[in-house]
Parts: structure tokens; C-alpha cells; sequence
């Protein structure tokens, strides 16, 4: 049997990891664990540098076993395995070791403890290193068709981009009709144009594309099947319809959230709108009015909901210009607390609110307006925190700007896709900063107020990130399947069959042979969760990648138990 | 019925069986090489079938035999041991048509170990033991003493819910009732003092009792449950359990197969029975019993359609213990 | 103040309570690091077989970590660890052993807060309770020793 030879990759990770824990210390003890023939440390074990001394030290030392040791794999596994590949390893003889996010960011106060944790956690991957078997993927083949769901700006701008590739796309929408939040829209800022203006040419070139099969109203009623080929069921205009897709892209947006009832006097006092309602009425040029306070942050940035909504503020200078330009002499106040004016162009958006006469007051939290009135709302009392006083400000209309929060549907969409919700119940990509427009499940895209309040060009870019995400998926034609599949013993197999009641993807079959039950694997079915692996009780079940040697060869390594 | 009247019964019938063909074997207790013992019987031979016997020393649990033999047979078995084949037959392990259960509505078996301490004779100096409804009359040196049949019945026995088999071809008697509440109470003394113990001192009795375990694999050998082809235990890689009988690795080995068995367990006490340094197995394995009844409403084979139980869930498990 | 280092392993699954835990780490949650995690693809790979290797190695408490039920990546896996665990817990503490020193929550990709909690108060716990010896003889070894 051939001789294990492991090679071990220390990363600073610039001083990320080197300011608490003494890499150099590492590289000592991990040349004195066993198997282990070659050990240094870099910088940046992800940079050109790093991965190009990976790749000529496992030539150079005929290693067969590499174990990096720095962040999470849920950044930089992929790119680790392929710099194996690239020198000859099989990519599946490399082990990760996290001693960043789960060692020297959170363990910053105690350097010594922390960097005896770093070893340890070295040893257990240098263990279950040499325990590992070069594996082969195995490949699906990915159709060329994308289920979008949500016809909104975003899930158009998706669909769009994916029809003119080539590919298939069926677009789902619950509504009557195409275009989500932005039909409700009057104007959009900074450039004050009509929305319905900027959104009819888009709805029309979707339902116009031949590529673009578009099923309204329509909601989905179950997603089944894995990468390249999902299988999903609809019910659209009360019939039932199935078809097959290779990718799928959530762009199911977002809703207004509603204030309480008697919040500000919102529901009591007829004159108190927020600012989508007030869009509607502008729309219908019913919207003029001679007092105008606007009230920002009703139900964000507050203990229940924290988040900033990102652009209700800009709603607010919006809809403010608009109202000073139809009614020069019209009284607007807008009441916020931060001014959220990202962008050159919406500072010199509020500059010129200001000029135009609007007038910003800001309130504090623990000091929020008061709005009073009988039956009607007529007076706005709040305390100006620049002025240091209480100022009344005579109103005929109070208009709130209330965040988006997640869409009722994210709850079982999620389940269904099996994609995380963050704790705001809007959808979480696999990396907020590398994997933006991605799940960790691949072949799963999200882009627009899906993921977090967007404004229109925030969705187009992320729609087509999405879909182009989903598009190379779709143009490659095939995706792999990560080997971490189950596999059976059929000596050790007693054929009781738990191992086929317990699994989620119907991978597993009991079939008949020479008069025993045998166990047959679908490998391409088997998503690798190990769960039959666990309830074999002899062992005749184990999962690649995490076999009981490997995982107990672990938990014995932390005490050096087996050690020799 | 009488006992003397299913053994009749069990003997024409099992005969019967043989001869038309329609078993290849039969599977049943004769009489054993000690007094007050039985012995499994296992025969093809229609001749051998006037050798069955029954009465209140058939232990066994001979259902273990199932797995290891071929053909269709005929199996003579008390509540508990036709639990044991339900369970089988819920692992896949037996088809249903391969085995004829003959069941026997059982009242208990008498523990002897009992009996001995409350007479205070070995079992060679007793004349005779014989059990008349819920009194037992037992013989020393031509007198007679009468005790309750609650004084000397296995613990198990004491706490059968269904001594009359459920699952069964042939049901050769009247069902018998279930154990009553004092019945319960009493076969729960042993593991109600031991639940007494604070937990240091429950973590010491076992490392004291397995200190004495040699090993031997008795219990897991007599176990119907224990149907792996392959123990556990003789996994290398990983080393479970090493083969050296230290009381840790001897207290993991039967920690691990009480987890193995569990929910396919129907506490027959064979493991118990079959100890050579008599370790109180059936306080583990009985606790466990409980633990999946009370934790899951799950008890072992009841329902042969059932899956078993941790290849399984309800939507409503426990969930208190969960952070 | 601590008295000893109470180590203990952290199963976490990959999708969920891994991320979870990177969360904190991105977060700068700062825990007591004497904590190591075994990451597996869901929670329901984890045996109880595994559980009792690590009190057996000594090592003084086992956190199994998964997705909330209903949410787990394979659909289902969280529910069977669920009863898996549930029957290991309640059988080890009838066997004498502390039930503090097996825990399992449901920690998603998102609560890196609740990460940092978990483990900080099963830390604390484990300090007040003191050292795992179950399995240590007299002599202070634990029967571990690989013969040559």
C-alpha cells in the first residue's frame, strides 16, 4: 500500500490569522504529526503565490495528501481542490482546516489558547487526511432551461438576459400581471422619469420573447429533483403543470411593510398614507396637498426590525420634489433620523429638495413625532434634535416611509428550495461578500429585494449576475456532483433496509439477489447527507468523505488516541 | 387451558406440520439436561415432536434462531419471543410466510434463582415446583410450601403488558391477562433502587458490574434483535471497542448495543439469563424498553408493518431537551 | 475563572450551524477556545457511537448542532438526528453520566450570535461541573493506551 505523504499549507491570511495565532509555531507541530512530510506557511495561501507553491511542493515532495490550514472551506475549497487537480492530486485528497472564522476571529484575547486550539484542529485534518480515498465525481447533466420566480423588475431583467443566451426560461408570477412593486410606482428617482414609462417596454419584450414561457398567476406547489434537472410542479389559473429545469433564479421580491393600526393615527386618520399609497394617489393626480409631513422610519431601525430599508429615504426627497414642484408654495417637511443619500447622484437629489424648499428635520428614537388630530391628522409635534426644541408643524397630510420586509411566500419557497432565510426572513446567499447572487445549493440564484431591499438598479445588476451565474451552469451543460455519496459494505450488510426507509432522495433500493436483499445506490440521487450511513448500525454504510474511520479517527486524534 | 393441555395440543400439532410438509422444521423447547430446565429443540424429525414440551421453565427466547436457519419453519413461542419475531419480521430479517408461529399464551416463567433463595435449597435438593394460577407449591424433601407466583416469576414476566402472542399461525391456549399493577410495581424494584442512586453512584455500580464482564458476547449472542451480520464489535477500522474486556470498553459495548436494539428489544431477558457473571443486563435493557415507549410511544414489535424505530420519526418528538 | 479547560466537540452540519459558526466568526464573536468542530454534511450523520467515543476519550462534552426543523438542507436529517439524540441523552443519564454534557440545538446559517451563546454556556457549564473521569481508572489512565 502506498505511503502516506501529507503536505500541510499554513495561512496568515495576512494578519487575520497570524495576529493570534503563531502560524510558525504551527508549521513546527504539524512537521511532527504523523504522515506529514512537508509543512510551510503563506501569506495568502489563496493568492497566485500560495497556490502555485501548493502545486510545485506536491510534485517536489510527492505528496498524495494536502491539508490547508485557513479560512472556511465554504470560500476557497473549490479553488484549493482545483490547485490539487492541477499538480496531479486528486482533488478529493485535500482536507480544509478552519482556523479563522472558527479560531483566530473569535478567540482574539487569548493567543496561547488559541493557537493550541489551531493544532488541534490541524492534527484532527492531518488524521482524517490520511484517511481519505481519491474519489471521481460524478457528472449530471444540466438542462438548458431556468425556472424564475417572480415577475418583477428583477425575475424580467433575469429572464431577458437568459431567452437572448439561447435558453429556456419559464417565468413564474403570482399575480395578474407582470412588473411587481414598480407597477405601483409614480415616479423613479433620481431622474424623476415615470415608471410605468421605463417598465412597459420591458413587459413587453418578456411577453413578446419566444424563449420566454410565462405562467401567470401561477404558484409553485413543489420542486423536486436535483442540479440540472429540477422537477417542478405549478398550479397555474387552477391547473396543475409540471416541467423540468436545469437552474432556477428567486427573484420573488419584497413588500411594503404596513404600519400598525393607529401607528402615527396610519388606519385612523384618513390624511395619513405611507409613501407607496401616496405614489398611487400621485398617479392618479390626486395627490397635492398644501402641509406635507413625511415621517421616515416607521418600522425600521428599530429594536423589532433593525435593518435600514436603504431607499425609502431617497422615496422621501422624491416624493417631496414632486410635491414642491407641482405646489410651489406647499409647506413639505420630511422627519427622519439618519439621511440614507448613497450615491453622487442622490446628494445632489437632496441638495436640491433642500433648495426647492423642502425642509428636513431630524428626530431622535426614544423622542419619535407625534401625530395629532381629530378624525383627521392636522398637527405633527416632534422634537427637532438640531434645534433642541419641540416644533408643531401644521399638516394636511402625513405621509410614512415603512422599509420592505420579506414576502409572505419566502417561508415556503425556502423550505421547497431548501435555501436559508437569514434572521430578517429575507433570503442568504452562500457568502455576503464572494458568493453574493448565489445559494450554497448550486444551481439555485437569487438577485433583488429578494435577498434585501433593492432599488431598480440594484435588481437589474443582480439579476443579471444571477443569470449569468446560471447561464455558464446551463452553456457547460453539465454540473458535478460532488462525491460525498453513500456507499455499502455488502459483506458487512445485514439487508434490513433502513438505509433505503431513511433517505430523503429515494437513492436507495433493496433489491433481490441469489435470495438475500441487496442494496443498490443511485449515486447521482445521493446528496450526501449520511443519514442511512447513521442508522446502520453495523457499519455496512458509510459516506464518502465522512466515514466512520475518518470521523472517529478525528475525535481519537484530539486526545492522541491511535497515534503512533 | 391447562398447560398439560397446550403441551398435547403443541405436540399433535407440531407433528402434523412436519408431516404434511408444510414446515421443513420445528422449533421448540424439550425438556433440559438439569431439573427445572428446558432445552431448545430444533428437529425436521415428526418423531421428535412428542419430545415438546410446556411449562413454566421455557425461557428461552427462541426466536434467535430464525435468522440462521432455512426453509419454512415452525416456531413455538411465549408473548414476548413472538414480539421478537414481529421485529425480525420489521428489519427485513424473516418473511412472513417462511415461519408458522405456534404461540403459547404464556403466564410467566419461574425464575429458579428465586425459588432457591426463598427455600434456601439448590435447585438438586427441590422435589418439585409446580404452579397452579398465581400460587407456585414447591416440593423439598416431602414438604410442601406455597408461595405467590409474583415472588418468583422473572422480572420481565412481572411486567409483561402481552403474554398472549399477537402475531401467530396458532394460538394454543385461552389468552392469558396482563401483568397487574403490584405484578408491575415489583418487577420495577430492581431498577427503582438502582434509580435511587445519585448519578455518581450509578456510574459506579456499572463500572463495578462491568468489571466482572469477561466478554463472552453471550448476551448479544442470545438476543433475537442482535441480527447483524457483522458485530460491531469486530469493526477495526474504526476500533469500537478494543478486545481486551476492560470494564470501559465492556460498559461501551453494551451501552452501544442497547442503542442498537433499541425499539426491536421486547425485553424477553434472555441477555440477562444468559450473563455468566451476572451482570443485571434487563435494568439496562429494560430501562431502555421504557425510554423508547415513553419518549416515542414506540414499543417493540406490536406492528409488523411498522418501520423501525430510528429509521423513522413524528413530527412530534420531543423536543424539549433541545437547546 | 477557570479552573480547567473543559474541551468540547461541536458536530456541525455544513449548510446550517457550520455557517452559523463562521457567521460568528465573521462577527467577531469572541468564545471561550477550548471548542473544536467536526464539520458533516447534516446533523444526521451523527452516530450515537460517536457521542460515546468522545466521552470515552475523555474529552468532556459533546454539542450536536443542526438545522431547524423544517429547514434542514436533506429535507428530513434533522428530524431523525432529533430522535437519535434524544434516546442517547436520556439512556446516558440513566447510566449515571450528567446530561449537560451532551447538548443539540438548531442553529441556522444566520444566528452566529446564537453560536457564540451555545457554546459559551456550555463551556460555563461544563467548568462548574468538573472534569470528565468516567471512564478513568483508579490509576488515572482510562484503559486507552494502544498496546505496542
Amino acid at each position: 500500500m502506498q505511503k502516506i505523504r501529507t503536505g500541510v499549507f499554513i495561512c496568515h491570511c495576512g494578519n487575520n490569522i497570524a495576529s493570534v495565532v503563531n502560524v510558525p509555531e504551527l508549521v513546527e507541530y504539524s512537521r511532527g504529526l504523523p504522515n506529514v512530510v512537508y509543512a510551510e506557511h503563506n501569506l495568502y495561501t489563496c493568492s497566485p503565490d500560495g497556490l502555485r507553491s501548493i502545486g510545485s511542493k506536491i510534485k517536489e515532495y510527492s505528496l498524495n495528501r494536502v491539508v490547508v490550514a485557513s479560512c472556511t472551506p465554504r470560500t476557497h475549497e473549490q479553488l484549493f481542490r482545483t490547485t490539487c487537480e492541477e499538480a496531479g492530486l486528486n482533488r478529493y485528497l485535500f482536507e480544509f482546516v478552519n482556523i479563522r472564522e472558527q479560531c483566530s476571529w473569535v478567540h482574539m484575547h487569548t493567543k496561547e489558547e488559541a493557537t493550541r486550539k489551531a493544532k488541534d484542529l490541524i492534527k484532527m485534518g492531518v488524521i482524517k487526511a490520511s484517511f481519505l480515498n481519491p474519489q471521481e465525481e460524478v457528472e449530471v447533466q444540466v438542462a438548458p432551461s431556468s425556472l424564475i420566480i417572480g415577475g418583477g423588475i428583477a425575475g424580467m431583467s433575469a429572464a431577458l438576459n437568459l431567452a437572448n443566451q439561447g435558453f429556456e426560461v419559464h417565468l413564474v408570477e403570482r399575480e395578474e400581471a407582470l412588473g411587481g412593486l414598480l407597477r405601483r410606482l409614480n415616479k423613479l428617482f433620481p431622474t424623476n422619469e415615470d415608471a410605468t414609462k421605463l417598465i412597459q417596454p420591458i413587459i413587453e419584450r418578456v411577453r413578446n420573447h419566444e424563449r420566454i414561457k410565462i405562467h401567470m398567476p401561477a404558484i409553485i406547489n413543489d420542486v423536486s429533483g436535483y442540479i440540472g434537472s429540477f422537477d417542478i410542479s405549478i398550479e397555474e389559473q387552477k391547473k396543475d403543470k409540471r416541467f423540468q429545469v436545469g437552474t432556477i433564479i428567486v427573484a420573488t421580491g419584497a413588500q411594503e411593510f404596513e404600519p400598525n393600526l393607529g401607528e402615527y393615527g396610519y388606519g385612523e386618520m384618513p390624511n395619513v398614507i405611507t409613501q407607496l399609497q401616496l405614489e398611487a394617489r400621485l398617479r392618479a393626480g390626486i395627490g397635492s396637498a398644501e402641509k406635507v409631513t413625511m415621517i421616515n422610519c416607521v418600522g425600521a431601525c428599530i429594536p423589532e426590525r433593525s435593518y435600514c430599508s436603504v431607499f425609502c429615504c431617497v422615496t422621501a426627497i422624491k416624493n417631496g420634489i414632486i410635491l414642491k414642484e407641482s405646489n410651489p408654495r406647499a409647506n413639505v417637511y420630511v422627519l427622519h433620523r439618519e439621511l440614507m443619500a448613497y450615491g453622487v447622484e442622490f446628494e445632489d437629489y437632496y441638495r436640491r429638495a433642500k433648495e426647492l424648499g423642502v425642509r428636513f428635520l431630524r428626530y431622535s428614537q426614544d423622542r419619535p413625532p407625534q401625530v395629532v388630530g381629530n378624525g383627521k391628522a392636522s398637527i405633527v409635534r416632534v422634537y427637532d434634535e438640531l434645534l433642541g426644541e419641540e416644533v408643531e408643524l401644521l399638516s394636511d397630510m402625513v405621509v410614512l416611509a415603512t422599509p420592505l420586509v420579506p414576502n409572505q411566500g419566502n417561508e415556503n419557497i425556502s423550505r421547497m428550495l431548501k435555501v436559508p432565510l437569514s434572521e430578517d426572513k429575507f433570503f442568504l446567499e452562500a457568502h455576503v461578500k464572494l458568493r453574493p447572487v448565489e445559494f450554497s445549493t448550486e444551481g439555485i440564484f437569487v438577485c433583488g429585494s429578494a435577498r434585501w431591499p433593492a432599488d431598480i438598479a440594484d435588481c437589474i445588476s443582480q439579476a443579471y449576475a444571477a443569470s449569468a451565474k446560471a447561464a455558464i451552469l446551463m452553456r457547460r451543460g453539465f454540473a458535478r456532483v460532488e462525491p460525498i455519496t453513500a456507499f455499502v459494505d455488502e459483506a458487512i450488510c445485514a439487508g434490513c433496509g433502513s438505509c433505503a426507509l431513511v433517505c430523503p432522495f429515494d437513492a436507495i433500493e433493496v433489491q433481490p439477489r441469489d435470495g438475500k436483499r441487496v442494496i443498490n445506490i443511485t449515486a447521482v440521487k445521493c446528496k450526501g447527507c449520511g443519514c442511512c450511513a447513521a442508522v446502520c448500525q453495523s457499519g455496512a454504510m458509510q459516506q464518502r468523505g465522512f466515514t466512520d474511520q475518518q470521523l472517529v479517527g478525528m475525535i481519537d486524534a484530539l486526545v492522541g488516541r491511535g497515534i503512533t | 387451558m391447562k398447560v398439560g393441555g397446550m403441551e398435547q395440543r403443541l405436540r399433535r400439532e407440531a407433528a402434523a406440520l412436519l408431516e404434511q410438509g408444510k414446515v421443513d422444521l420445528i422449533i421448540g423447547f424439550a425438556d433440559g439436561s438439569l431439573k427445572f430446565t428446558t432445552s431448545p429443540l430444533i428437529t425436521s424429525d415428526k418423531d421428535d415432536a412428542s419430545r415438546l414440551v410446556i411449562n413454566p421453565f421455557i425461557a428461552n427466547n427462541l426466536s434467535v434462531f430464525l435468522t440462521g436457519v432455512k426453509g419454512r419453519v415452525g416456531i413455538v413461542a411465549k408473548g414476548c419471543d413472538s414480539r421478537s419475531i414481529v421485529s425480525l419480521l420489521q428489519d427485513n430479517k424473516l418473511a412472513r410466510e417462511d415461519v408458522f408461529i405456534i404461540g403459547v399464551p404464556c403466564s410467566g416463567i419461574i425464575d429458579l434463582t428465586k425459588v432457591e433463595n426463598l427455600v434456601g435449597r439448590d435447585r438438586d435438593e427441590i422435589d418439585d415446583i409446580v404452579r397452579d394460577g398465581d400460587k407456585v407449591t414447591v416440593t423439598v424433601a416431602g414438604k410442601a410450601s406455597e408461595f405467590a407466583a409474583r415472588d418468583v416469576l422473572f422480572d420481565n414476566c412481572l411486567a409483561c403488558e402481552l403474554p398472549t402472542p399477537q402475531e401467530y399461525d396458532l394460538l394454543l391456549g385461552e389468552p392469558t391477562p396482563a401483568a397487574d399493577d403490584e405484578s408491575k410495581a415489583a418487577s420495577q424494584e430492581k431498577i427503582n433502587r438502582f434509580k435511587a442512586m445519585s448519578p455518581d453512584e450509578r456510574w459506579q455500580f456499572w463500572q463495578n458490574e462491568f468489571s466482572r464482564c469477561i466478554r463472552c458476547y453471550a448476551c448479544r449472542n442470545v438476543c433475537p434483535a442482535c441480527f447483524c451480520e457483522r458485530c460491531f464489535v469486530e469493526e477495526a477500522e474504526p476500533t469500537w471497542v478494543q478486545p481486551i474486556p476492560r470494564w470501559q470498553d465492556n460498559l461501551i459495548f453494551q451501552i452501544t448495543r442497547n442503542i442498537h436494539v433499541a425499539g426491536r428489544c421486547t425485553d424477553c431477558g434472555e441477555c440477562e439469563r444468559a450473563c455468566p457473571v451476572n451482570i443485571p443486563l434487563r435494568s439496562l435493557s429494560r430501562e431502555m424498553y421504557d425510554i423508547v415507549d415513553g419518549l416515542f410511544s414506540y414499543q417493540a414489535g406490536r406492528d409488523k408493518e411498522a418501520p423501525p424505530l430510528l429509521a423513522c420519526y413524528e413530527a412530534t418528538d420531543v423536543v424539549d431537551f433541545i437547546r | 475563572m477557570i479552573i480547567y479547560k473543559p474541551k468540547v466537540i461541536v458536530f456541525c452540519c455544513n449548510w446550517c450551524s457550520y455557517a452559523g459558526a463562521d457567521l460568528a466568526g465573521t462577527s467577531r464573536l469572541q468564545m471561550p477556545p477550548y471548542f473544536r468542530i467536526i464539520r458533516v454534511m447534516c446533523s444526521s450523520r451523527v452516530r450515537p457511537e460517536w457521542i460515546i467515543r468522545v466521552l470515552r476519550n475523555g474529552l468532556d462534552g459533546v454539542m450536536v448542532l443542526g438545522c431547524h426543523p423544517g429547514d434542514c438542507h436533506y429535507q428530513t436529517g434533522n428530524y431523525f438526528a432529533r430522535r437519535r439524540i434524544a434516546l442517547t441523552k436520556k439512556f446516558l443519564e440513566y447510566l449515571g453520566v450528567n446530561p449537560k454534557r451532551l447538548q443539540a440545538s438548531w442553529v441556522s446559517a444566520s444566528e452566529g450570535g446564537k453560536f457564540a451563546e451555545l457554546v459559551t454556556e456550555m463551556t460555563h457549564e461544563l467548568e462548574k461541573l468538573g472534569p470528565n473521569r468516567l471512564f478513568t481508572d483508579e490509576s488515572g489512565g482510562n484503559g486507552t493506551e494502544t498496546t505496542p
